[in-house]
């Protein structure tokens, strides 16, 4: 009999063995003594355990904890086993989890007949706790062989390692657990084999052997051995086993694998050890609390702060027992927040205090922590002392509030200071205009020579001091925001020829050229303050007069549209005077300082007048900047905001550009600028301009051969002036026709040098205005055109027009060359007719003559036709008013509806033609009420306005340009001629403009090809080209090819229509 | 009747003078400043009636200019008197060219009679 005090598995029974699956069907028996004999069939027929041991149904809860390893173990006792349909027999049954047979996943029932004493257990487990059970033992069952089987099946189902070391053999058995660590082929293996092939393992075995051979155990003894799975370390109990004599016969090692455990051990302190370092070197408090508020952990910092010596001290307190009841009762808030939302509180900054007035400001991070169910267990808090940063913040925040108030109050005082200023105004200007006043009613007094140089001293100083207060009155109103502002549409060619205007004397009598340039493209019409742009520019061109002694001084404005209708203008005044300093740009736009008192001195003024231009500025929307070089010359510039209209792309007028095309025009100036402004302006009439430095290099061209077809010479030239070139010109054949333009300054007379000096055209006064070179320039090449308005034909419609149909007729027109056209016609109709140049004109006259008819060309300066027609018909009564017919350049569908519905009666477009007068002419009643028996129209004289047929002829162009037939050809040859040099110079330049998608230049191009093809009345092609450039932006690059290869192709059959028209003759 | 121009920067004063004029079958046009007069249409008045001391333009400069313009043309001169003192301010309006001159506040007969008596001059 096998006494052990450890293990009461092993104690002696004889049982029979079934083992289940996992459904409980009975798979493999094991036969005890032989006592339960249908074990056989029941293994052959797989038949559930319930089958036979019906009262396991009972059980089934247990069953399944068992299956499922919850439970080790389970026992019944007296239970019925059925042998077959009738045999019965009572047995005791112990079932276990089979940890050792087939699939192990099923049941081990050791079933022991209950006659026999051998029932273990007394009664079953029911909450799966291992309680040893006492056995009572059979002896006589104890047979040795099955002793060591079940002490086999039970080592082996043990999750611990077993060894029994059997001294008298001298080998030992090593269980299957702790095999599994070892390349062994079996179980019992010899101690010498052992030493040879796991020599570590021996030793370890035989160690303790003093002890143990003494009858002693060994227990938690800590082995490493190396195993197939690795080094490993074991924790191990070593009992010896003594037989019936006293004689210790055997050593039973139970051992664990506790090499997770040491390692999982030692990962623990270091992490642990990390978290002390970390938690008591950061300077930040940390503090980890549970659910209900209470430290849990802090570290050294926390512990400094809470005011106690060791960490330790704080665990199971809370804030209360710390800090001040407000300060815990506010962080306890915050803290049941994050307990309950589970939302972490990041960098609130608060203040803690303590009882008794100790407070310190810290930023404070608290974060819930979670369990592994998700739920919050707690958080942990972290906390930076930020007091110093805080009381600098708020030093910082009461120092700008500081600052703050004393500018303002710095800026009130100022405000006042000016309001007072500006309103005090009238009772100082006043006085001072009554001074000036009276002065001069003085001066117109009787006065001798004394007392002539007293009153103009006193007058001079009254002037000046009249400047100097309204410069100060201007400057504080616009200080104390007292300027308001005009919004009122003005022209900007104009406002800039005015500036010039003013000081075109002063730039004359220094020397100075003054000239201006627009670029475009640019609105013409600017909805602003005229007066106060024109004060700036004054200030600004007085200025760089005045601080320039020679060379020249420039006026020029660019335009870029911001949004739709909203402009930014930049003005520029460029100079070439004395310049400014570093330092002196500095405080040039301080109030009340000149740049150098000596300057000053030397150039007088008061300093204010750029203060106040730039106020204006700043006004407008805008600033001001200055670019100077000491020596060189200065730049003046400054923006503006504002609303413009009529976009001048480039400078054509339509109708005449086209006579300008192609014209060759030398330029010859000295002034570098001022040959590029006018290269400039006549290159975007179509014309080719030469620039010539001096008038030698002009005549050294003209000799080899160069032919100009216009000349534009400065009159005030080094060596070679204006009127010497004209006279050398003069006496050439070849050279006298060149017609030439000169330009003079201002105070420049005329005398009779340049008499007789016929192909000098006009003079004109520098600073040139756009407008007027062009108009001399476009006259110069008209004027033959207008001479031979006359003709056989033309008589057919005699003066008996007017005659039969009396009408007073009021001609709106502003071009002097359309003028002269249109009066022209009328005069061939026997119509005298008024001029007026613009609206305001027209409104005048039609006060003084009720007229029966306003030709009214819509674009005009100043007043527009559009707007002087509504002014019409709202001043003038229905019977008296006059017929206003509209004259106008574009002639496109819808027109008519257009200017119907702005007013207008009628529309002729221009060129005016003889027919679409006589219709209008027709229209009108005469306000004598004459009857008129029908016109005696000579309607065949004009001819119809026949579509245009594919071969062009000469007689059709004569008709379309309103010549009689017998009409000289050659001015009709000239223009065709000119027609077509232009026009295929556009063609040329055309296809490469479409092909880089050069928007802007094709629309130039084709803007000037139709005006041109229109004057020569060349409709279907002037209308293509007028398509081309209205949809321009909307093509797609392949449709541009199409739409200009079409054009190209038309026009071309066009040129070689024209280049047959001399042949006809 | 007549043509006046009223320029005076009060409000009140413009409206009542319009209302007065009008009533007595003038057509009066007001300016706040008198910018609205230039060269072209000063002479569709027959009387300038002009405050002195205004902030805008200076109605001694007015004054003046008006008589270089339209040597002929009728000015009455209104004062309110000045803050440091009127000194010989309506005397020198006078000399300058203002035929009548009228302190503030005026009495609204007054102004009648002189308006009149310029109107009635020819």
């Amino acid at each position: 009999m096998i006494k052990t005090a450890v293990n009461p598995l092993l104690d002696k029974f004889e049982p029979t063995f079934i083992i289940t699956d996992a459904n409980l069907r009975i798979i493999e028996h094991k036969n005890g003594n032989g006592t339960i004999k249908p074990l056989q069939q029941w293994k052959a027929r797989q038949c559930s355990i319930f089958t036979i041991l019906p009262d396991l149904e009972h059980k089934k809860g247990y069953l399944e904890k068992v299956l499922k390893k919850e439970l080790s173990r389970f026992e019944i006792k007296s239970a019925t086993l059925q042998l077959d349909k009738d045999q019965k027999k009572k047995v005791n049954i112990t079932i276990m989890p089979n940890e050792e047979y087939g699939n192990k996943d099923g049941l081990i029932l050791l079933v022991v007949d209950t006659n026999k004493k051998t029932a273990p257990g007394a009664s079953p487990q029911t909450d799966g706790r291992r309680k040893p059970a006492t056995l009572d033992i059979d002896a006589s069952l104890c047979t040795p062989e099955n002793e060591l089987r079940y002490f086999q099946l039970v080592l082996e189902s043990l999750p611990s390692c077993i060894v029994y070391r059997n001294l008298e053999e001298d080998e030992i058995f090593i269980n299957r657990e702790f095999l599994q660590y070892f390349d062994m082929p079996s179980s019992i293996v010899p101690m010498k084999q052992l030493k040879k092939e796991l020599p570590s393992v021996y030793s370890e075995l035989v160690e303790h052997d003093a002890k143990l051979l003494a009858g002693q155990p060994v227990h938690d003894n800590l082995i490493r051995i190396e195993t197939a799975k690795g080094r490993r370390c074991f924790k191990v109990n070593a009992t010896p086993r003594s037989n019936e004599n006293g004689n210790i016969v055997g050593v039973l090692y139970c051992g664990q694998d506790a090499t997770e455990e040491i390692k999982a051990k030692k990962e623990y302190e270091r992490e642990r050890s990390f978290l002390e370092i970390l938690m008591d070197n950061v300077p930040d408090t940390i503090y980890f609390k549970d659910t209900e508020g209470r430290f849990i952990r802090i570290n050294k910092a926390q512990a400094k702060v809470l005011g106690i010596d060791s960490p330790k001290d704080a665990i199971g307190k809370t804030d209360f027992d710390f800090f001040a009841p407000e300060f815990a009762m506010a962080a306890f808030q915050d803290e049941k927040n994050i307990l309950k939302t589970g939302k972490p509180l990041l960098g609130k900054v608060e203040k803690v205090e303590k009882a008794g007035g100790w407070a310190r400001w810290f930023s404070a991070t608290k974060m819930p922590i979670f369990d592994e169910n998700g739920k919050v267990s707690g958080l942990v808090g972290v906390s930076r002392d930020i007091t110093e940063i805080h009381e600098a913040k708020e030093k910082l925040i009461e120092q700008n509030k500081q600052l703050e108030k004393a500018r303002a109050a710095a800026e009130a005082a100022m405000k006042a200071r000016t309001a007072f200023v500006a309103n005090m105004s009238h009772e100082i200007r006043t006085p001072m205009n009554g001074v000036i006043g009276m002065t001069n009613l003085l001066m117109q007094t009787d006065l001798n020579d004394e007392q002539k140089e007293y009153a103009e001293i006193i007058l001079n100083s009254g002037d000046t001091l009249l400047t100097v207060i309204n410069d100060i009155l201007d400057f504080s109103r616009i200080e104390s925001g007292n300027v308001q502002l005009e919004k009122q549409p003005f022209n900007l060619r104009l406002c800039m020829e005015e500036c010039l205007d003013v000081h075109a004397a002063a730039a004359t009598k220094k020397g100075l050229e003054l000239a201006y340039y627009i670029k475009k493209p640019c609105p013409m019409t600017i909805v602003g303050d005229k007066g106060r742009l024109l004060q700036i520019l004054n200030n600004l061109t007085s200025n760089a007069i005045k601080f320039t002694e020679k060379g020249e001084v420039i006026l020029q404005v660019a335009a870029e549209e911001k949004s739709p209708g909203n402009f930014i203008l930049e003005f520029k005044v460029k100079d070439t005077g004395i310049g400014i300093s570093e330092a002196g740009q500095k405080k040039l736009f301080q109030p009340f300082s000149q740049v150098d008192s000596s300057i000053s001195r030397r150039f007088g003024g008061t300093g204010l007048g750029l203060v106040i231009s730039r106020k204006l500025v700043q006004l407008m929307g805008g600033d001001i900047s200055i670019a100077s070089k000491e020596g060189v010359g200065t730049t003046f510039s400054f923006t503006i905001h504002a609303e413009g209209k009529d976009m001048k792309e480039f400078d054509d007028h339509s109708l005449l550009a086209s006579q300008l095309a192609g014209k060759s025009v030398a330029v010859v100036d000295d002034n570098r600028t001022n040959r590029r402004i006018l290269s400039l302006q006549t290159k975007s009439w179509g014309m080719k301009p030469y620039e010539f430095e001096k008038a030698a290099d002009v005549l050294e061209v003209l000799r080899k051969g160069q032919h100009f077809d216009v000349g534009i010479l400065d009159l005030l030239m080094p060596g070679m002036t204006g009127i010497d070139l004209a006279k050398e010109l003069h006496k050439h054949d070849n050279l006298r026709q060149i017609p030439i333009i000169l330009l003079t300054s201002v105070g420049w007379r005329r005398d009779n040098v340049s008499d007789g000096l016929n192909n000098i055209k006009q003079f004109l006064t520098k600073p040139v205005k756009q407008s007027r070179l062009f108009d001399t320039i476009a006259t110069i090449f008209s004027q033959k055109k207008v001479q031979q308005v006359s003709g056989k034909d033309i008589q057919a419609m005699s003066t008996r027009v007017a005659e039969n149909w009396p009408l007073d007729i009021l001609l709106a027109e502003d071009n002097p060359v359309n003028q002269k056209f249109a009066l022209r016609t009328l005069e061939k109709l026997g119509y005298k007719a008024d001029l007026a140049e613009n609206g305001l004109e027209v409104l005048k006259a039609l006060e003084k003559k009720p007229y029966d008819l306003i030709l009214m060309d819509i674009q005009m300066p100043e007043m527009d036709g559009v707007e002087t027609t509504i002014i019409i018909r709202s001043r003038v009564a229905e019977e008296v008013r006059p017929q206003i017919v509209a004259l106008t350049a574009h002639a496109m569908p819808g027109d008519r509806e257009k200017y119907l519905s702005l007013g207008l009666d009628d529309y002729i477009s221009k060129p005016i033609k003889l027919e679409e007068l006589i219709r209008v002419l027709k229209s009108c009643k005469p306000k004598n009420g004459k009857a008129i028996a029908g016109l005696s129209s000579p309607e065949g004289g004009a001819g119809a306005e026949k579509v245009q047929e594919p071969s062009i002829s000469l007689a059709d162009l004569k008709n379309t340009l309103g010549f009689g037939e017998a009409e000289e050809d050659s001015f009709v040859f000239e223009l065709v001629d000119v027609y077509i040099k232009e026009t295929k110079t556009l063609l040329a330049e055309l296809p490469d403009a479409v092909k880089s998608g050069d928007i802007k230049t094709v629309c130039r191009i084709v803007h000037t090809l139709k005006s041109s093809s229109q004057t020569i009345g060349i409709n279907n092609l002037s209308e293509l080209a007028d398509e081309i450039y209205q949809k321009a932006d909307q093509y797609s690059p392949s449709e541009l090819v199409n739409v200009t290869s079409e054009l190209i192709s038309q026009t071309e059959k066009v040129l070689a229509d024209l280049q047959k028209i001399p042949e006809q003759q | 009747m007549a043509n006046i121009v009223v320029i005076d920067d009060e409000e009140d004063i413009r409206l009542i003078l319009k209302e007065v004029l009008e009533q007595e079958g003038h057509t009066v046009t007001t300016s706040e400043n008198g910018k609205e007069l230039n060269i072209n249409n000063l002479s569709n008045f027959d009387l300038v009636i002009t405050d002195i001391f205004m902030p805008d333009q200076d109605g001694m400069q007015i004054i003046m200019e008006v008589k270089k313009t339209v040597p002929d043309m009728k000015i009455i001169a209104i004062s309110g008197g000045a803050f440091f003192g009127a000194g010989n301010t309506l005397k020198t309006a006078q000399l300058l060219g203002a035929r009548f001159t009228i302190n503030k506040p005026f009495d609204i007969d007054d102004v009648v009679e002189k308006v009149n008596t310029l109107v009635n001059e020819n």
